[in-house]
């Protein structure tokens, strides 16, 4: 019997060895295969541009002031050598920055003071007064503002710092106030749990932990925080499997760098490096004595001691880790005392910069080409061209717009703001409200563009020079089509009048309705439908008459694409949301350089802008000079939909574009049309920000002359309502008419309808053979 | 005198002479390439007239404040391009590119801006490209025929690059 038992034993003893030794092989290779990955999941940042300081840049101390808010750079009264990163003082125009580093991606700037003098809304001077290596000191960047992040799962959120960016103050301190034995056990420190035995056995409870800190790291990576003997036992197992593989240093930057700290929402503050920037707005390399046992103490939990909700609780756990400190000789009595007094200043909970509209639109753009996964896990830095200053302005112009019509509780609105140049996109408003609820309408809503197409109607006549030119006359006399359904088709003028045979320009001035389709039709729906596809946006066949009145669904960013070819003479360049995508590590993983394309021929183009811009001088775009200057020589249209159902307006400057919408979503009337809705909208956010005059130069097949807008034809310079009109080079009357010849009156269009017959009776004569039937007719 | 040629210059004479008689005549003016000053322009903002008087003052900027768009290059601009410039001396179109595209920020309607965008990306071998931005910044460079010299080598360059 007893020899049975005692075999049996042996056979147990046999089995539990191997169990245990077979655990132990398994929470080895666990860990092994955990740690040869990433070790966290990293959240994708996404930054706004960062803004330059230059001398002769126009920037107003408001607008200065508003980016350093968002950045959320702190206004002090005085700067000391001691004042954090993010901090300045302003004294009217004069402002000195302590700005952060940043790794740029094309450069890194170290920490550094900067003086930037401001007047007459334009920086006068700027210096960098502290002096680092590389340094451009013409040309200051301060760091980008963050718009956003894309979180884990988990959404936890942390800076992952290197061993030389962690304070060995930091190291000590959290060794001396949670695993005094650190640096002499194996992963389970077999005294402190005998101690904690002892204690919750007399208590008759668990009250006393006596994890190390390679266990707590074990029970973060691996483990459910559930406190049970079974997680317990696994918890050291794996804790001796870490201690195996990696040196105290290792595990204790790793501790450093998982530990949960707070919470922001639901965001996880995890790790030190965030931990400093959340809670003192500083890297970790720069906190103070103080600082450093506020964190610490923090250890024991984060929300009882958390400093901005108990600061109290934390100020006093605060001298207890420094009197731990003090003790184990990490820091002397002087500094002890120093880090005793007074109390400790935590930041207000940093804001965030919500554009998700923005955010929605390079996430996108994103999508396309990264894994989601991989968005939200590897730690991407996104560098887009969003110009926070640019996208309030654009929010502001259209709460200010919604203000002025109260009685439309149902209006809304959406923009896109381009640079003229090389149009990135620099503001998205997907709604007057600033929460995103998914449906972002400067995408989604896909509506009809109304009179929006009509520069595509007269682009294409005016690339005939042989035909077209901007005096010649078209007929405005009623229209009827028949559609191939056979019903009939007769657009009418918005003003429901017949303004007879006008001067070209003219017709897109007003926006007439009948002489646009009389025209379009003339050219050709085809040639239209290129035209319009060479400006960024090929219309789904089949091709109908209305699209010539803009019944041909688009995006405002789809609009944008096509006016913006016509901004930039014709050159065809994608939009763009995104500059730059680099790894942590600071590597480019892809770089959206600007791309260009000829698309259409500069002569015709600026002939099309010329009329754009007498649309504002003159036409439909006329009241836009209750914002803006006529002196800046806008560019733009307006556009109203059936029964005005949607306003728009796409206008630009010689820098900035801009295209809104203003409608409803359930697409019902809005009473407004696009000179009363979009425009007002327009006005409101040019006006705001600093724009350029339009001022394009002629292309080489350009001439000027001087014609009669009446007659077509030309006149004396001094002639009542002589204009100076351009031309493709020969395309220009050669009749001159004398004023005496010439009809008194210039504003007013003649009324009556003439002759089909006299339209291009004015043109130049080509050749000799031409000019001789000209002259014996 | 041959009677064929006496013909032919009797007819040229005759459309001569008919040719002063017709009702209209041709004008052998040519236009300019820039706007007559003094007239009225397409466009062109209306004479100072009631239209300036009756505008709030809330107008942005006010029209006093609107520079005429610059002929002249920033200080800030020029170094930026000075950079570029040696950025492509040194070989290193990408990061010239990265320059330029910050200098199209700061005025993007400098056609030198947009010529060094074509050289950078000739010399990394992108033709099209350079074609593209050489025509782009030959259609702002109406007053620098030194640029628009630059731009049509550099596409002779890029076309026989392309074969």
């Amino acid at each position: 019997m007893m020899k049975m038992l005692k075999r049996l034993t042996i056979l147990l003893l046999i089995c539990g060895g191997a169990a245990f030794f077979g655990y132990a092989y398994h929470v080895n290779l666990k860990v092994e295969e955990r740690f040869k990955e990433r070790l966290w999941d990293l959240p994708a940042k996404v930054y706004a541009r960062p803004l330059s300081l230059y001398q002769g840049r126009e920037l107003a101390p408001g607008a200065l002031e508003r980016e350093l808010t968002l950045l959320g750079y702190r206004k002090v009264a005085a700067l000391s050598g001691q004042t954090a990163p993010g901090s300045y003082t302003r004294h009217q125009g004069q402002f000195t920055l302590i700005c952060r580093p940043f790794d740029f991606g094309d450069e890194r700037r170290p920490l550094r003071r900067t003086q930037i003098t401001i007047s007459g809304n334009r920086i006068t001077r700027l210096a960098t007064l502290t002096r680092y290596t590389g340094q451009d000191t013409n040309l200051e960047r301060l760091d980008p503002v963050l718009v956003g992040q894309f979180y884990p799962s988990s959404m936890e959120d942390r800076i992952v710092l290197d061993s030389s960016d962690i304070p060995g103050l930091l190291k000590s301190a959290i060794v001396a106030v949670e695993d005094k034995n650190f640096y002499s056990h194996y992963g389970i420190d077999f005294k402190s749990i005998l101690r904690a035995v002892a204690v919750n056995i007399k208590e008759g409870r668990f009250t006393q932990g006596a994890s190390t800190l390679t266990q707590q790291l074990a029970k973060n990576f691996f483990l459910t925080p559930a406190k049970t003997i079974r997680r317990k036992i696994s918890e050291a197992f794996v804790a001796a499997a870490i201690e195996r593989h990696f040196t105290k240093d290792d595990i204790l930057e790793a501790y450093i760098n998982e530990v949960y700290l707070g919470q922001d929402g639901t965001r996880a503050i995890h790790g030190f490096g965030l931990a400093s920037e959340f809670y003192f707005g500083k890297p970790t390399a720069l906190l103070s004595v103080k600082e450093i046992a506020l964190l610490v103490g923090m250890l024991k939990g984060p929300s009882a001691y958390n400093p901005r909700t108990h600061p109290d609780r934390a100020l006093e756990r605060s001298h207890t880790v420094l009197h731990l400190m003090a003790d184990q000789e990490l820091i002397s009595s002087t500094q002890l005392k120093k880090a005793l007094a007074g109390p400790v200043s935590v930041i207000p909970v940093p804001t965030h910069s919500p554009f998700p509209f923005y955010l929605d639109l390079v996430k996108r753009r994103l999508l396309e080409e990264y894994r989601e996964e991989d968005l939200k896990t590897m730690g991407l830095r996104i560098f887009t061209p969003l110009d926070p200053l640019v996208q309030l302005a654009a929010e502001k112009g259209v709460a200010e717009f919604m203000k002025t019509r109260d009685q439309h509780r149902d209006l809304e609105a959406a923009v896109v703001v381009t640079d003229s140049a090389s149009n990135e996109i620099q503001a998205l408003v997907g709604g007057k409200r600033a929460r995103f609820s998914g449906f972002n309408r400067a995408l989604d809503a896909l509506r009809p563009i109304g009179s929006l197409v009509k520069p595509a109607v007269y682009l294409t006549a005016l690339s005939e020079p042989g035909t077209y030119t901007l005096v010649s006359r078209v007929s405005d006399a009623p229209v009827s089509l028949e559609a191939p359904d056979g019903t009939l088709w007769q657009p009418r003028n918005f003003d429901r009048k017949n303004h007879g045979d006008v001067p070209l320009y003219k017709a897109l001035v007003h926006s007439y309705n009948t002489s646009t389709v009389r025209l379009g039709m003339t050219l050709g729906l085809d040639a239209v439908a290129d035209t319009l596809g060479h400006l960024g946006h090929t219309p789904s066949p089949p091709l109908v008459p209305a699209m010539l009145l803009g019944s041909l669904d688009m995006s405002p960013v789809q609009v944008a694409q096509v006016y913006h070819t016509l901004a930039s003479e014709g050159f065809y360049t994608p939009a763009r949301a995104i500059k730059a995508v680099y790894t942590p590590d600071g590597d480019t993983l892809q770089h959206y350089a600007l791309t260009i394309e000829q698309r259409l021929a500069p002569g015709p183009v600026f002939l099309v802008n010329k009329a754009l811009q007498a649309v504002v001088s003159e036409g439909t775009g006329k009241s836009l000079a209750r914002w803006l200057s006529p002196n800046l020589g806008i560019a733009g249209k307006t556009g109203t939909t059936n029964d005005l159902r949607d306003t728009w307006f796409a206008g630009y400057s010689g820098n900035r574009l801009a295209v809104v919408w203003v409608g409803r979503d359930d697409n019902l009337p809005t009473g407004l049309t696009g000179a009363t809705g979009a425009l007002q909208v327009f006005g409101r956010i040019m006006a705001k920000l600093p724009n350029t005059p339009l001022d394009p130069g002629p292309p080489d097949d350009i001439e000027w002359a001087v014609v009669d807008p009446v007659t077509g034809q030309r006149t004396g310079r001094d002639c009542p309502g002589a204009l100076a009109v351009p031309f493709i080079k020969g395309s220009a009357p050669d009749h001159l008419t004398p004023c005496a010849r010439t009809r008194q009156q210039t504003g007013p269009q003649p009324t009556a309808p003439e002759p089909e017959s006299h339209r291009g009776e004015t043109k130049k004569p080509r050749y000799l053979i031409d000019w001789l039937k000209d002259v014996f007719k | 005198m041959n009677p064929n040629r006496f013909g032919i210059m009797m007819i040229v004479l005759t459309v001569f002479a008919l040719s002063a008689c017709a009702d209209r005549r041709v004008v052998t003016a040519p236009g300019t390439h820039i706007p007559p000053d003094n007239v009225p322009q397409i466009g062109g903002p209306a004479p100072a007239d009631t239209r300036v008087a009756s505008r709030p003052s809330s107008v942005s900027p006010s029209p006093e404040e609107v520079r005429p768009a610059s002929k002249k290059r920033s200080k800030a601009l020029s170094r930026m391009l000075r950079k570029a410039e040696r950025q492509l001396d040194q070989n290193q179109p990408d990061a010239a590119f990265n320059t330029l595209e910050q200098a199209l920020s700061m005025d993007g309607r400098d056609p030198l801006t947009w010529h060094l965008m074509a050289k950078a990306r000739l010399a990394q071998g992108r033709y099209r490209q350079a074609v593209s931005l050489a025509k782009k910044s030959d259609s702002l460079a109406a007053e620098h025929p030194e640029i628009k010299k630059k731009n049509a080598a550099l596409i002779r360059k890029a076309q026989a690059g392309q074969g």
